[in-house]
């Protein structure tokens, strides 16, 4: 009986260092050319510490999943929600581990880490050195020297501060859980303005004819209501609104992630199935143009060189998301995998 | 003095007494004589799989929590957030609400959200914990799905003493324990009391930063105590009385991830628990009378993202039952059951209330000396409205002295929790989950002189329907009976007790690998169908090898857990973790006084490991405690 039990403590011993772990590796080399390509946000998990950047090669037409990583040799954080790009550098706004870190946009390798965020969400770079970041708690925005790597100074908002856009000397600042749109003089760095917009802007875009298009969620956390969605076009001459499309919400988050094409004259977004708007038409179309069938869009950018739509679906947030790429016509012109929870695509021409 | 001792409960006084004190714990199952044991949960439980923690391992982790315990001793799989931070179970595959927690009888489920955190509970206040694994909602009750953790306290007749224990630890622990008892034939009264603190400040890498720094975790200190007050009446050789009080105060920091350079985020956790019991048995019949009031409450709050959340919970259970010897080789129970759930969120629009009556039955039959059968019969009304029946049935069968077979096989039920239902985006259309079990067991027992050994091997099939999960669905999030889990595995259990003097040896094994698969979908591009369920290890191991002699103990500790998927598609996953444990004691008697040292060392590897993607847990670590006893 002893000589059995050694036998199976040994059975014990062998069996546990049998058991072999999945080697998950990307589904191509990782491979980073310098004419350029697709840098794919995902965001993963809260407190998961799994966001991942991918990196799709136009020329090679090569994924590098999780290239961050197997270039920098560690983890990029938790919660990857943005990317800026000035110059040859990148940054990558990690939301939930408060930090930027600063790449290279060719080798993707890391330059630099900037600390001392609470939530940031956006980045706006203003001339050579100056960048704004917005705030998502602990509102407001910070101001960062491009040259040190600093915070140097703190612009306060109270609200959720989200998407931004600087035009003509002007910060716009979308506060995603108020009413407000406000506007920042960006040689003082003062508020200046503020436009009364629907419910939860979130993103914005310039158009053509330099109006600028505010999309609101309609999501009302304080509130604990839902009201509708709207889509605004502003004047930023006088920063007044000109034009008011409210949207019915399909969804908890109701319309996001505004994103226009190429000629700047049609409008996506976003409202658990995709909308497509131009720009001169009077009203916003209530069909979508790309439905969900129970997708979870959650992604969506629009690439300039061939004019397709990319449209990332979350699935359950906890697996890898799929990537769609639709012409003009809403055909599917393919599909591959991306990271978990992908928010958003920046496509980097050279 | 013998009275002290004897109270105590520390076996290890001499080997002999750690060896009859072992032996009945993997037995009890096969006691003859059911009604002999107080709880219907164990004598009409034939065929399932059932584990009771011996006195070694109660008297090692006598400062820990429950989820330390089970973590080292039980095929339960605890994931831990961090170290003295929330800890839930999971059970042959299934989720943390399938775990029933019966204290004294009464189910200590949070309503809310139908979990348990066993990082609340201390090993300290608790007498007798036993696993039940299987699940059996008709012996159970309602939300036994995976299984069942049984956990009363013994009455203090008899008995007098004070003790008193000190533990100082890694990471800023502190523990203080004071329990007093005075019990003569006619009645008791014992007290027990705990304060302890933590910096919890364990050292990690933080892998995200381009240093790969090791560093302290920041904002984890935690700060409890409990009470628990317990007296009981013998009002005549028939009829004893047993009222019991615990309270429970928790209040800790939530500490940053991995890659967050900080969490501002804070919780309390706070509860009170009276359950009265009265009991009276004759020869042949045993009437239990049992009245409890639960109130939870918990607070969570993150002043950075104002992210917060106030609940409470009250349940009010109500049980009689009664226990008949009809014949020598039948007996019955049956009895009912009133639960009612009323609970406060700041995450509802109203408050929310659940009346629950239950009726129950079960039957055991001794067919002769060799064969051995139960059936228990359960039906819930909840709210007026009837739910499906629950049923369960089990057999031993005797081939030779050596070797039993068993079976059993069930089908259990799970309601949704109250945030399922009423939180403001919940879902009031959900339907129960329902459960159906199956599992065969082999059992190998042999007594040699100096001698005993245990062979235990389990296989278990389940599967869960209707099973509720909260999903995006087009963008919302609601909570739906989305998901078909498929549980099955294979457990082996072994243990070895050989005496030679004074000496003791013992040696454990506990292997366990399965697979719990998710068989439906609703989702496009959906590929999670027949993947593992996230959080759940295929494989997990312990073993024990224990020597006691005289007033001493020294016992190691290998526990391994297989990696454990992060995402539902399997793509990524958190490594796999092997942690040795040592643990060391001795009593010894001064004048009056009895003494006790303790060292204990955990990780003695200095693994770094995560049972949680990101959330760090303690390297090699430390405690020393003394104890005194009169």
């Amino acid at each position: 009986m002893n000589k059995n039990y050694l036998l199976y403590l040994i059975f014990l011993v062998v069996i546990g260092a049998c058991e072999t772990q999945p080697i998950i590796t990307p589904e191509y080399p990782a491979i980073v050319n310098p004419k350029g390509g697709l840098f794919i946000l995902n965001e993963g998990n809260f407190q998961f510490g799994n966001a991942t950047l991918d990196y799709y090669d136009f020329i090679t037409q090569k994924l590098a999943t999780n290239a961050f990583e197997t270039t920098n040799n560690r983890k990029l954080g938790d919660i990857l929600q943005s990317i800026t790009h000035h110059g040859e550098k990148g940054y990558l706004i990690v939301n939930n581990s408060q930090k930027i870190e600063v790449i290279n946009m060719n080798t993707l390798a890391t330059a630099a880490t900037i600390t001392g965020f609470v939530s940031p969400r956006y980045m706006v770079v203003n001339g050579f050195q100056k960048a704004y970041v917005s705030e998502y708690y602990n509102g407001g925005i910070k101001v960062v020297d491009l040259n040190t790597n600093q915070i140097i100074s703190k612009i306060p908002i109270g609200g959720n501060c989200d998407e931004l856009l600087i035009h003509n000397g002007k910060l716009y600042v979308t506060v995603s859980n108020k009413k407000l749109l406000y506007v920042i003089n960006t040689q003082s760095d003062v508020v200046m303005d503020s436009i009364e917009v629907a419910y939860g802007p979130n993103s914005l875009k310039i158009d053509k004819n330099k109006d600028l298009w505010v999309l609101s969620s309609g999501r009302n956390i304080i509130g604990g209501g839902f009201e509708n969605g709207a889509l605004q076009k502003i004047n930023m001459e006088v920063d007044t609104i000109v034009n008011i499309q409210y949207i019915t919400r399909q969804s908890d988050h109701g319309p996001i992630k505004l994103r226009s094409n190429a000629k700047k004259d049609v409008l996506y977004w976003i409202n658990k199935s995709i909308y497509k708007h131009p720009i001169n038409e009077n009203t916003v179309s209530s069909n979508p143009w790309i439905p969900s069938f129970n997708n979870n869009f959650w992604a969506l950018n629009y690439d300039s060189l061939t004019d397709e739509l990319y449209v990332g679906d979350a699935i359950d947030f906890v697996q890898r998301s799929t990537v769609n790429r639709y012409d003009e016509t809403a055909t599917l012109k393919g599909t591959f995998k991306a990271g978990i929870i992908t928010g958003d695509f920046y496509f980097y021409y050279k | 003095m013998k009275k002290v001792l004897a109270f105590a409960g520390l076996l290890w006084l001499s080997c002999m007494q750690l060896l009859a004190q072992t032996l009945p714990a993997d037995t009890v199952q096969y006691l003859p004589n059911f009604i002999a044991r107080s709880q219907r949960f164990e004598s009409f439980n034939i065929g399932a799989k059932m584990v009771r923690a011996d006195s070694l391992v109660k008297l090692i982790a006598q400062h820990d929590n429950l989820a330390q315990l089970l973590s080292y001793n039980s095929q339960v799989f605890v994931r831990a957030y961090g170290p003295n931070q929330i800890a839930t179970t999971s059970f042959r595959g299934a989720g943390a609400q399938h775990t029933a927690v019966l204290w004294n009888g009464v189910n200590l489920q949070n309503s809310l959200m139908g979990q348990t955190d066993f990082s609340l509970l201390p090993v300290g206040f608790i007498d007798d914990i036993s696993v039940h694994y299987g699940g059996n909602s008709a012996l159970y009750g309602a939300g036994a799905i995976g299984g069942a953790v049984i956990l009363n306290n013994a009455p203090a007749f008899n008995k007098q003493s004070i003790s008193y224990q000190i533990g100082a630890g890694s990471f800023g622990l502190m523990q203080q324990r004071l329990t007093l008892t005075f019990g003569n034939k006619k009645c008791y009264f014992k007290a027990r009391t705990y304060y302890q603190t933590a910096k919890n400040n364990i050292e990690y890498h933080d892998y995200t930063s381009a240093e790969n720094s090791l560093q302290k975790l920041a904002h984890a200190q935690q700060k409890s105590y409990g009470l628990m007050l317990e007296s009981g009446f013998m009002i005549n050789p028939k009829q004893e009385i047993n009222l019991r009080y615990w309270l429970g105060f928790t209040d800790r920091n939530i500490p940053p991830t991995i890659g967050m350079a900080f969490n501002n985020a804070y919780q309390i956790d706070e509860f009170n628990r009276l359950g009265f019991e009265w009991k009276r048995a004759t020869n042949k019949t045993r009437w239990i009378g049992r009245l409890a009031f639960v109130n939870d409450y918990l607070n969570y709050n993150d002043p950075t993202t104002y992210n917060s959340g106030i609940s409470f919970s009250k349940t009010i259970v109500s049980e009689l039952e009664n226990t008949i010897q009809i014949n020598l080789k039948t007996g019955l129970n049956f009895g009912i059951n009133y639960t009612g759930n009323f609970a406060q969120s700041s995450g509802y629009i109203q408050n929310a209330s659940r009346n629950n009556l239950a009726s129950f039955l079960s039957l055991n039959n001794n067919w002769n000396n060799k064969f051995k059968t139960t059936a228990n019969l359960r039906q819930d009304i909840v709210d007026g409205v009837f739910q499906p029946y629950t049923a369960g049935i089990g057999a031993d069968y005797k081939w030779n002295q050596y070797l039993n077979f068993t079976v059993n096989a069930n089908k259990s039920f799970r309601l949704p929790t109250l945030n399922d239902l009423y939180w403001v985006t919940g879902n009031p259309n959900l339907l129960p989950e329902k459960g159906y079990a199956q599992e065969l067991g082999l059992i190998v027992k042999r007594t040699f002189v100096h001698a005993y050994i245990n062979l235990q091997f389990n296989v278990f099939n389940r599967q869960i329907n209707n099973w509720i999960l909260w999903q995006p669905y087009g963008g919302t999030w609601i909570p739906q009976n989305l998901l078909e889990v498929w549980s099955r595995g294979i457990e082996w259990n072994t243990r070895y007790t050989y005496c030679y003097n004074k000496f003791m040896f013992s040696l454990r094994g506990d292997i366990s690998y399965l697979l719990s698969t998710n068989q439906k979908t609703n989702l496009p591009n959906d590929a999670t169908l027949g993947k593992q369920l996230i959080y759940i290890p295929r494989l997990t191991y312990q073993s024990w090898l224990s020597v006691t002699c005289n007033n001493t103990y020294f016992s190691i500790n290998q526990t391994y857990t297989g990696y454990r998927f992060t995402s539902s598609d399997n793509t990524s996953f958190v490594n796999d973790y092997l942690l040795l444990n040592v643990f060391t004691g001795k009593s010894f008697q001064f004048k009056k006084v009895k003494v006790d040292a303790k060292i204990h060392i955990n990780n003695i590897l200095n693994n770094e490991y995560q049972v949680l993607p990101s959330r760090p847990m303690p390297m090699r670590n430390f405690l020393f405690s003394l104890g005194f006893t009169i």
